[in-house]
């Protein structure tokens, strides 16, 4: 096994372990204000089937563990999402999930996904997640559809009274 | 007869290409098993062996009598322990005994259980840029 191969592995174990190593930390601005630069962090495997909507995942991405919230499932992946960067989409396929975050630490306060702070934050992204993305989609569907049957009636009118 | 088993409190591992990797909680060390050690530990993690049951277990695999491969198992048992990654079992021996040097003798050239340090991991970072 190659070196570089070797300390991958060692580092998805570390994640694994994250609950007792004490060594994960989030770096960037993407999940301000719930995640923000130097929070520490436990990732805790988790299976498939018990990834829910608003869940924090993280995941393989090239060289990196990216972390991001679950805004929508299929059987072959997650669609994920990032508060702070609303305009951009993520997708993780099944294979690449490590591990959902299961606490945060921020001044020397733990907080887990069992307590208020975590629900609240989860559902205010996923009521702003529909308010930024998903309205905005079906409104733009629904325009489109409009339009088009607009068009369609504007035809038949416009062929009837070409005969 | 003292009995050891893995140290899974403390211990995760993955077996890659035939190789163990396993990464210790507390000291973020990590090690690499070559394919010997990786047979060793397997079986180990599976259930508390003696010294005795892993030498028999090597021995069975590269068809070689016990006495040959004793030393080499007992300094690999004692470096795991040092390591943190071993530990004594505690309470009676399993009622079932496995069977030991059961196994079908392999074609694989003998090489004594090794574990190789690779040093600390450092702090990982999780992306969210």
């Amino acid at each position: 096994m190659k070196r570089e191969a070797r300390k991958r592995v060692a580092q998805e174990l570390q994640l694994e372990l994250s609950s007792k190593s004490r060594t994960l930390y989030f770096h960037g601005e993407s999940m301000r204000p719930f995640l923000g630069e130097g929070d520490e962090m436990v990732v805790e495997p988790v299976e498939w089937r018990d990834i829910r909507i608003g869940d924090i995942v993280t995941y393989r991405f090239q060289e990196k563990f990216p972390t991001r919230r679950v805004v929508w499932k299929t059987r072959r992946g997650l669609h994920l999402w990032c508060e702070n960067w609303p305009n951009r989409r993520f997708y993780a396929h099944r294979r690449d999930l490590l591990g959902r975050a299961v606490a945060r630490r921020r001044d020397g306060e733990w907080i887990t996904h069992r307590d208020p702070e975590w629900k609240r934050a989860r559902r205010g992204a996923l009521a702003s997640h529909r308010r930024r993305v998903v309205w905005p989609f079906v409104v733009g569907l629904a325009r489109r559809a409009v339009a088009r049957a607009a068009r369609l009636v504007g035809l038949r009118r416009s062929g009837a009274s070409g005969r | 007869m003292k009995r050891f088993q893995a140290n899974t409190e403390d211990a995760a591992w993955r077996i890659v290409d035939g190789e163990a990797v396993i990464v210790h909680a507390t000291t973020s060390a990590y090690y690499g098993l070559n394919a010997t050690g990786t047979h060793v530990w397997e079986s180990i993690a599976a259930s508390p062996m003696t010294l005795e049951e892993v030498s028999a277990l090597v021995s069975g695999r590269y068809g070689l009598p016990e006495s040959d491969v004793r030393t080499d198992v007992e300094s690999f048992l004692d470096r795991l322990r040092a390591e943190g990654l071993l530990m004594e079992a505690e309470g009676p021996a399993p009622a079932l005994e496995v069977s030991i040097g059961a196994e079908s003798v392999q074609a694989d050239t003998y090489t004594p259980p090794e574990i190789s340090p690779f040093g600390e991991l450092e702090q990982l970072i999780l992306s969210g840029e």
